[in-house]
């Protein structure tokens, strides 16, 4: 086991893309860190530091209390997971278990009895003798799981291994490589551009945007207290409702105002984040989670001064809750990491096509019980005691 | 949006399919008929030479001069056969020795840099990587009789003129074995290089382990095509080995035209000898050689 440290990483590639900007990183011994972010944010390539794949351009990765910048991967003693599996397509799965204690010159009987009970703890006793053509995405991705436990390494580096994965079976394996990871207490380095992913398995998750880290903590702090816009966008399925807003006083309370909506910010709020005082009469963006906003008949919340009507624009029913999609009329937030997102959701290279200048998308999450239809206007609670308040200049979280 | 996807275009296309079934089937038949008709003459041709050469080899010099020429032998005879094996003059022995030492360690070695630079080409970064390769790949462009002289004069002061060494060493390195060998190995996933670098495996145990059990097939193909290439090689051996011990198998196929005045029935005698053993190999790899062949990198 051992720990893993980032200081001051660069990677620079020849073409003078930098991949990873300065990245100052500590992974406990045992812990389970997940980096997450938008394709091409640089996690990838952070994880191929550590295993020596890449080089690095400035700066020092260190395993335990070893530099290893200039050891060569297989002296590292780490072990990955590809996304792709990367399994031999000559060799059976026990071949394939046991290619990396061959290696090491270990005796053939020992190396078979590490295959067998790593086979056990997987649940692919059966299929040792079959070459990875004859399984099943599932039973592919057990055996790349394998091959890096069997090893018994000092550290687990998985790049997007379950991508590959249908949904059911992605949250089956979630779970199991998370139970192997807590029984083994191999310090893991877990790389995935899936936020749920990264919220679910992550004793502490990292968030990356373009070679930058943005935050490192627990999940419950980066869905409570992002650090960013960019963090507060990124964590959280359905994403953080967002729309430029304007703070004023009013009455001796904080109101938040945005088209013809005003929400008056709970007290408690402002005196966990006195901050927010200073912004009187100020541009701000103004993030609301899904989560928060509640059908008027079934929020246990005081309605008045928390009040936001709301035509039905779609319905999606999830069981217990409903989401609901209606559209704000005030402009959407479009700092840097904004449009950032909405490309990274929407899939777009041109947030143009997706954005309409006049309106803010926003979506709640209700009780599936409350009467929504299409087009119905109906009466929402926002919970303005579990606000977000960004600046708009720099994206940086004010409370 | 009124999109339809392919899956739609299916769908609306089916009863037409079922209707158009018969007269489609009928179509496909015919078809095919005429290109089996075009492929079996096209085969007839390409073999026709070949079956002349092993029919007239058992025909008696006359038959063989006869005028019109004759197709299966009057009077068959293995006549030819004899007086080749037992020609006191020709060390038949020993040309087949000296062929088959060339042809096998051309292969090897063909094999062994082919797939190892192809590996070094295919999954390494370096300086002039895509200048090196290509420079290497335009070698291909150049006739072989340009290099004739220069190659010549390079054997003769390295004292290599008359030792079948000198068939082997200039070819050590095949530019269309490193060529093709390359866009095979490209095919080949990084993914399954890298983790076998995580794993521990030294880059030689990578390319043994892992690259090298993956080109069967290619290996096979450009192996067979080799040994044929090396065995039927002529003019060079030729020029580079003049003493009678030291001669490949080629060579007695001029053995009966320039000494004796063109006996064609021995000259087809001789070929069809000196083509079994490339027939062998090819019957023994056949399976890996098509498998190679119809692999256009694909996997």
């Amino acid at each position: 086991m051992a720990t893993i440290t980032f200081e001051s990483v660069t990677k620079v590639y020849p073409d003078g893309t930098e991949a990873v900007s300065d990245l100052d990183l500590a992974i406990g011994d045992g812990e389970f860190m997940v980096l997450v972010g938008p394709s091409g944010c640089g996690k990838s390539t952070a994880l191929k530091m550590v295993a020596g794949l890449e080089g690095v351009s400035s700066g020092t990765v260190a395993i335990g209390d070893h530099v290893v910048n200039d050891l060569p991967p297989k002296d590292r003693d780490v072990a990955m997971v590809f996304q792709d599996y990367a399994l031999y397509p000559h060799m059976t799965v026990s071949e394939n278990l046991g290619f990396a204690l061959k290696i090491r010159k270990m005796p053939k009987e020992a190396i078979g009895e590490r295959v067998r009970h790593t086979a056990e703890i997987l649940g692919i006793g059966e299929l040792l003798d079959r070459r990875p053509k004859a399984l099943s995405g599932g039973q592919r991705q057990r055996v790349a799981m394998g091959r890096a436990i069997v090893r018994e390494p000092r550290a687990f580096l998985m790049d997007e291994p379950l991508s590959n994965l249908d949904a059911k079976l992605r949250v089956q394996m979630r779970a199991e490589i998370r139970r192997i990871q807590t029984d083994l207490a191999v310090t893991t380095i877990f790389v995935t551009h899936d936020q749920t992913e990264a919220m679910t398995m992550g004793d502490r998750v990292a968030v990356m945007k373009k070679g930058l880290l943005q935050q490192v903590d627990t999940p419950e702090v980066l869905y409570e207290r992002p650090a960013n816009l960019f963090v507060g966008g990124f964590i959280g399925s359905p994403a953080m409702n967002m729309v430029d807003a304007t703070l004023v006083r009013m009455d001796d309370r904080l109101v938040a105002r945005f088209g013809s909506t005003e929400l008056v910010v709970d007290e408690h709020f402002v005196d966990e984040h006195p901050e927010i005082t200073a912004c009187d009469g100020q541009r701000v963006v103004l993030g609301i989670r899904p989560e928060t906003i509640e059908h008027e008949r079934f929020t246990g919340l005081d309605p008045g001064g928390r009040r936001l009507e709301a035509t039905v624009d779609l319905r999606e029913s999830l069981g217990a809750e409903a989401l609901v999609h209606f559209r704000v009329d005030a402009p959407p937030a479009l700092t840097e990491d904004a449009v950032e997102l909405v490309k990274d959701r929407a899939d777009v290279e041109d947030v143009d096509e997706v954005i309409d200048q006049g309106a803010s998308p926003f979506v709640a999450k209700i009780d599936s019980r409350a009467d929504a239809r299409l087009g119905q206007t109906i009466p929402l609670v926002v919970d303005t005691s579990r606000l977000h308040v960004f600046d708009p200049k720099d994206g940086r979280a004010i409370a | 949006m009124a999109t339809t996807t392919p899956k739609d275009v299916r769908v609306l296309a089916a009863p037409r399919e079922t209707e158009a079934r018969p007269a489609r089937g009928r179509r496909h038949r015919s078809g095919r008929v005429i290109l089996y008709a075009v492929l079996t003459i096209l085969g007839v041709i390409a073999a026709l030479p070949f079956v002349w050469m092993i029919l007239s080899s058992f025909k008696p010099e006359a038959e063989v001069r006869a005028i019109p020429p004759t197709f299966w032998p009057q009077e068959g005879t293995l006549d030819n056969y004899r007086t080749i094996l037992n020609d006191p003059e020709l060390p038949l022995g020993l040309f087949y020795r000296n062929s088959a030492f060339v042809a096998v360690m051309h292969v090897i070695a063909t094999l062994f840099t082919g797939s190892l630079l192809g590996y070094i080409f295919a999954k390494f970064e370096f300086r002039f990587r895509a200048a090196v390769f290509w420079f290497i790949v335009a070698t291909m462009m150049i006739p072989p009789q340009v290099t004739m002289l220069p190659g010549y004069l390079i054997l003769l002061q390295m004292n290599l003129l008359n030792n079948l060494w000198g068939l082997i060493i200039p070819s050590f390195i095949d530019a269309f074995a490193v060529f093709v060998m390359r866009q095979f190995i490209l095919s080949i996933p990084n993914d399954e290089i890298w983790s076998a670098r995580v794993d521990g495996a030294s880059e030689w145990r990578i390319y043994r382990s892992i690259v090298l059990p993956q080109l069967r097939a290619p290996l096979a193909t450009l192996g067979m095509l080799t040994f044929m290439f090396s065995w039927n090689a002529y003019l060079w051996p030729l020029i580079v080995l003049t003493e009678q011990n030291k001669r490949t198998l080629p060579i007695i196929l001029t053995w009966y035209s320039g000494h004796h005045s063109a006996q064609n029935n021995l000259i087809m005698a001789a070929s069809v000898l000196m083509v079994i053993p490339v027939l062998i190999v090819f019957a023994l790899a056949q399976k890996w050689i098509v498998r190679g062949l119809t692999l256009t990198g694909g996997r």
